[in-house]
């Protein structure tokens, strides 16, 4: 039984652990405590499902929302946590060191610098879904609402984006 | 999604998204890391059963609680009511003495410890009374009785002890449980005088404990009495010395009272009915005294002697209701009357010999030298005019 679970977790470590690091590390820039919150996720993912054997329907929207959920923590704990945008300014994105081009990287960056003027949720919606690739029902198996309101909300997300796009363009053009 | 910025940005950053991996040796170390949690889990798996207190052991529990609920439960019942009202050699009584009161006691705030034991000893004394009166004394019953009295003589004296009361308190709570004693004994010696002689010594024996506030036996105090004068700075030093004397030396005057009080109920009705009607007249004069005497102690303060006064006036009132009640009533309640005269006046002379003391007490705190003695000797007249009066009274 536990042979049985325990190679079972092992095929879910080797298919998720990057999903899992680059989520945290994309959110947190330190690579050291993304490597800590992932090792983390897994460890609880075999506690409360892959351990007991339970036959878990959607594990990747279950990684994730462990992820969110020490995320969350993680934030409250640490009183001193910096913000995003002071990481991606100091040792934030030394992960995308393998980046080929700078130009790539300096585009990655400045949308990197405009999710950061949207509120927290915006700024997650956006990431998971366009940047990260998610589906609407997965993202809406994640955060646990229904796909219709997640629909709803992405798209307000989005137009708050461009706004700021907008803006800075006639910014920059002027 | 109409901004080709936004458009480009956002492809470049999945791009750059997807560039973040971890190194294979990384996967593996944080791999290694995992399992190595899992492992141990598998081996030493998290309880998710309520860890016990180490305070509560359930077998303990399982006795203690099920003995309180019966104990809480008994007290609480008929039984325990019925119990109250039990006399010594009742089937109940040592139920009522060994249960109902323990419990009690043993839910008795501190402060009122001592309070309690007292007021056991006051059951106590009603109890013998009524046992006496009923004519219910024997061996048997005495012997029961003996033994929980002496229970309760021993709480009464340590919780006295113990508890930090002034001296005055103490003494004054030692004043109480030896006139207690006191009376106990007359009445033993009232109902049975002619077939229970050893009972009194034995119930005098019991008092004698050894503690250091040790009860003597009052005719052993008044031997002491009479062999040497009361020493002024022993007496000031430790009140309760005079305290003793005078409570046994009212006791000799009491007991000369009854003794003479039986002769004369078993010479005839009519003599008893005399002696009666100067038991009244004498327990009158003693409330008259005391009054007087109040009146003439300059040292009291207005408010004071005005509580006194009122108090005195209660008791005069009761003895002209006792007074009153006795001329109507027959020669064959003699006995039972008797016993009620005696308790009127156990408690003149405990009022007065309780006053004595405390004042005593009291000017020895502010006065020194010489004034002393002269206190003390005031003291020992009164006692000595106190005993005269009763023994005129009596023989």
């Amino acid at each position: 039984m536990n042979e049985q679970n325990k190679k079972t977790m092992e095929e879910v470590y080797s298919t998720y652990v990057d999903d899992i690091f680059r989520y945290f590390s994309f959110r947190l820039g330190n690579k050291e405590k993304a490597l800590d919150l992932t090792q983390e996720v897994f460890i609880r993912m075999w506690q409360s499902y892959i351990g007991k054997g339970a036959d878990v329907e959607h594990i990747k929207a279950l990684l994730y929302r462990i992820a969110h959920n020490l995320l969350v923590n993680s934030y409250q704990r640490d009183v001193r946590h910096e913000s995003l945008d002071t990481l991606s300014e100091d040792d934030g994105f030394d992960v995308a060191d393998t980046t080929q081009n700078t130009l790539q990287q300096a585009s990655a960056e400045e949308l990197h610098r405009m999710l950061t003027r949207l509120s927290d949720k915006d700024a997650e919606l956006i990431r998971l879904r366009h940047i990260e690739g998610f589906s609407v029902q997965e993202i809406a198996a994640i955060q646990q609402v229904s796909e219709n309101t997640l629909s709803v909300r992405i798209h307000r997300a989005l137009e708050r984006l461009e706004d700021l796009y907008t803006k800075h363009e006639h910014k920059t053009h002027e | 999604m109409n901004n080709p910025k936004l458009q480009k940005d956002f492809e470049n950053a999945t791009t750059a998204y997807k560039q973040v991996s971890l190194s294979v040796s990384e996967k593996e170390m944080l791999k290694e890391k995992i399992f190595t949690a899992i492992d141990t889990e598998i081996s030493q798996p998290v309880s998710r059963e309520a860890i016990l207190s180490p305070f509560m052991s359930w077998s303990l529990y399982l006795r203690v609680v099920p003995a309180a609920l019966l104990i809480v439960l008994l007290v609480g019942t008929p039984v325990a009511f019925a119990a109250e009202h039990s006399l010594p050699g009742d089937t109940l009584y040592s139920f009522k003495t060994k249960i109902n009161e323990e419990v009690v006691g043993a839910f008795v705030s501190k402060t009122e410890k001592d309070e309690y034991y007292q007021s056991l000893l006051t059951k106590r004394a009603s109890e013998i009374r009524v046992l006496a009166k009923q004519g219910k004394l024997d061996d048997e019953r005495l012997a029961i009785f003996e033994e929980i009295l002496e229970d309760n003589v021993h709480d009464a004296i340590a919780t006295s002890v113990a508890s930090e009361e002034s001296p005055k308190e103490i003494l004054q709570d030692h004043q109480a449980i030896v006139a207690l004693l006191t009376f106990n004994e007359e009445v033993l010696g009232v109902s049975n005088e002619k077939d229970e002689p050893e009972a009194v010594a034995t119930v005098a024996a019991t008092f004698a404990t050894e503690d250091s506030v040790a009860i003597e036996s009052p005719i052993a105090k008044i031997a002491l009495l009479e062999e040497e004068p009361l020493p002024t700075k022993a007496v000031m030093s430790a009140p309760s010395d005079v305290q003793n004397k005078l409570t046994a030396l009212k006791s000799v005057a009491l007991a000369a009272l009854i003794e003479r009080v039986e002769d004369v109920i078993s010479d005839g009705d009519e003599k008893t009915q005399e002696l009666v009607q100067e038991l009244v007249n004498d327990a009158k004069e003693k409330v008259a005294a005391v009054l007087a005497e109040q009146a003439s102690d300059a040292d009291d303060t207005e408010e004071e002697r005005m509580i006194e006064d009122q108090e005195n006036e209660v008791l005069r009132v009761e003895v002209e209701e006792q007074a009153t009640a006795l001329s109507v009533s027959s020669s064959t309640s003699a006995t039972t009357t008797l016993g009620e005269l005696l308790e009127l006046h156990e408690r003149l002379s405990r009022k007065k010999i309780a006053k004595e003391v405390e004042r005593l007490v009291e000017e020895n705190d502010e006065r020194e030298g010489v004034e002393k003695q002269d206190i003390v000797e005031q003291v020992q007249k009164e006692i000595q005019e106190d005993t005269e009066a009763a023994s005129e009274l009596g023989l």
